[in-house]
């Protein structure tokens, strides 16, 4: 049998709790969104059940993340947007202790080997705006397709803080209501905490093991944080995710969306699906009516759930989503639904023109 | 089968001036850092300024139109670009925290603060559509954005792919960090192909073995000065990644 990339031991903290019990939530069809305020602003968000979870220290003991057996040939990946703010606003906010390289991710990176209880050989940050966990997934792959290293590391973190949502606010993103994947009456998203770290690595496949058959990634080369009106970026990428996995759109079975409820980014992603499987787009999800947008930790922590939903072989619903609000049939799912054990696309998308897709399929 | 690489434009942007295939600048007596860059010294063009870019966008965007001048058959689905960003978007992450602290949060220095935001600019100007690779910190990132770039034309994921490393805190926030170790502001940029555009592109191979000590992000930078240094000459060269990892190479055939 031949070898394939593994993801193993993944472990996720948002919102709803960790993996097992966000699933629970996800098939039970209870959001983790609560009203706002959130950090001055009147918008709803999804944050942690335990906000001191807010910080690298905390949220590292809390993953309780598995660390590979074998490190010695082991790369570790920061992947996140902005990582951790907290000495950033700190000095703004007058506190002398705290030191502004603290916010450079280098400097975080440099600390978080030793949290996750890991001896890497190599670090490496990537961050790829609100893509970030989905690209560093890509990069461990090439990394252990090419045999550069035997077992990658990889640690997703970005939070709610006053900087990011703040931020989104002033570019008039954010809903006034939880948001609304895919539905006629979205109007924005809604931001939440997120963090997961999951362990990848180049073996022969066992049943129930989750393999990343393939991934892809563009740029839409088009506007600095809007996406493309056309899908045509995101559609590039699924398309090399495809070609990657020496997969055709027939073979997939369902699509977990990047889905952030903003009336462009969905109306993006319909046309991109519609233009690779026309009529027969698989049943489809966007979790972030749910547990919020985490930025670039994000889209890794909903690889690994989107994992749990494949080998459940049932898709929850999308929580937040009534009625079809754009043109394209995509089918969103709005009940529990049983989905074929057939391999599942992964959606990202970010500022600077970003997107990733990513495969991943259950060994039966 | 391992495909051959060619480098068919470079550009640089150093305290000590700004050179590429075609030039050779010094700084005037106005400019005192490359965050005084003028839009004129890099690009051929009417417009007078950069805009609202800020620092590390600006200085990318320079050195990606040196590093592409003259390479008119790039850009599309199958050009992609890697950039090694170590200080991230910190600079613009002041200035937003900034605006915050006033009441009026930013939207463009918002749409900034982010490290992919560094190549925005440069993909929608050239059409640059295809994959991208964003390292904003560990203890390589030149290396690793330069290897990410063979990888991706080595498994045909891109034709083209634009490499850039930027180090840029403007002068005002540079002051309020600690000044051990930073990496003055500069710039470097290289194309590197599948296809040999021109008889002056030049050939390239990359010899990066993983388990070797590491380098650190100073070694980074005289890394890129050698290598400006080479290709200026254009001459057959093997550039090590740092004086203490001679395994890890850059090689000019």
């Amino acid at each position: 049998m031949q070898k394939e990339i593994i993801l193993r031991n993944p472990e996720l903290i948002c919102a709803s709790g960790n993996a097992g019990q966000t699933c629970t939530a996800l098939y039970n069809g209870i959001s983790a969104v609560v009203p706002g305020p959130s950090f001055g602003a009147a918008v709803p968000h999804a944050p942690f059940h335990d906000t001191t979870l807010r910080s690298l220290d905390n949220i590292t003991k809390a993953l309780n993340f598995m660390p590979p057996a074998d490190q010695s040939s082991l790369l570790f990946i920061y992947a996140c947007a902005k990582g951790d703010l907290s000495a950033l606003e700190s000095y703004y906010h007058g506190n002398k202790d705290s030191h502004l390289e603290d916010a450079l991710l280098e400097t975080q990176a440099k600390r978080l080997p030793s949290l996750l209880g890991i001896k890497p050989k190599k670090t490496v940050v990537i961050s790829s705006a609100c893509a970030s966990g989905a690209v560093a997934v890509d990069f461990a792959r090439e990394q252990l397709m090419t045999g550069a290293f035997s077992d990658v590391v990889i640690f997703g973190y970005d939070v709610l803080c006053e900087f990011v949502v703040k931020g989104f606010n002033c570019l008039n993103a954010l809903s006034s209501e939880p948001a609304k994947p895919f539905d006629k009456s979205r109007n924005g998203l809604t931001l939440g905490d997120g963090a997961a770290a999951a362990h990848l690595t180049l073996d022969i496949p066992k049943n129930g093991d989750i393999i990343i058959c393939g991934c892809g990634t563009s740029n839409d080369a088009n506007h600095r944080t809007g996406p493309s009106r056309t899908g045509e970026g995101l559609l590039r990428a699924i398309q090399s995710a495809l070609t990657d996995s020496r997969l055709t759109p027939s073979d997939i079975g369902a699509v977990k969306c990047h889905g952030t409820a903003t009336n462009y980014n969905d109306a993006m992603e319909a046309k991109a699906l519609y233009s690779c499987f026309g009529d027969n787009i698989p049943p489809a999800i966007s979790l972030k009516g749910a547990i919020g947008h985490m930025s670039g930790a994000g889209s890794l922590v909903e690889i690994i759930l989107a994992s749990s939903f494949l080998k459940k072989g049932l898709l929850p619903p999308t929580i937040g989503y009534t009625e079809l609000g754009v043109d394209e049939p995509v089918k969103i799912s709005g009940s529990v639904q049983e989905i074929d054990k057939k391999p599942m696309l992964c959606l990202a998308a970010g500022f600077g023109g970003q997107n990733a897709a990513v495969i991943i399929r259950e060994q039966l | 089968m391992t495909k051959s690489i060619y480098c068919s434009g470079f550009g640089a942007i150093y305290s000590e001036g700004i050179f590429s295939k075609l030039t050779e600048k010094h700084w005037d007596d106005t400019q005192n850092d490359p965050e005084s860059i003028r839009r004129d010294q890099v690009i051929d063009s009417p417009m007078p300024t950069f805009g609202k870019l800020n620092l590390p966008d600006k200085l990318a965007y320079c050195v990606s139109a040196l590093a592409l001048a003259g390479n008119q058959d790039c850009g599309g689905d199958r050009s992609g670009i890697c950039i090694a960003v170590p200080y991230g978007s910190l600079t613009t992450d002041m200035f937003f925290m900034e605006s915050v602290l006033c009441g009026l949060p930013g939207p463009a220095y918002f749409s900034a603060t982010l490290p992919s935001s560094t190549i925005a600019d440069i993909a929608i100007n050239n059409k640059f559509k295809g994959p991208d690779r964003i390292f904003s910190g560990g203890d390589t990132p030149v290396s690793d954005s330069i290897q990410a770039s063979f990888n991706l034309i080595q498994a045909d994921k891109a034709d083209t792919v634009l490499f850039l490393s930027v180090w840029a805190i403007d002068l005002k926030n540079r002051t309020r960090l600690s000044d051990a170790g930073l990496v003055p502001n500069s710039a470097f940029g290289a194309l590197f192909s599948s296809r040999q555009s021109s008889v002056s592109s030049l050939k390239c191979s990359l010899d990066i073995r993983n388990n070797a000590s590491l380098s650190d992000t100073r070694s980074e930078y005289d890394f890129c000065i050698r290598l400006t240094d080479a290709l200026r000459k254009g001459n057959r060269a093997v550039i090590p990644f740092s004086h203490d990892t001679p395994e890890n190479y850059f090689e000019i055939t």
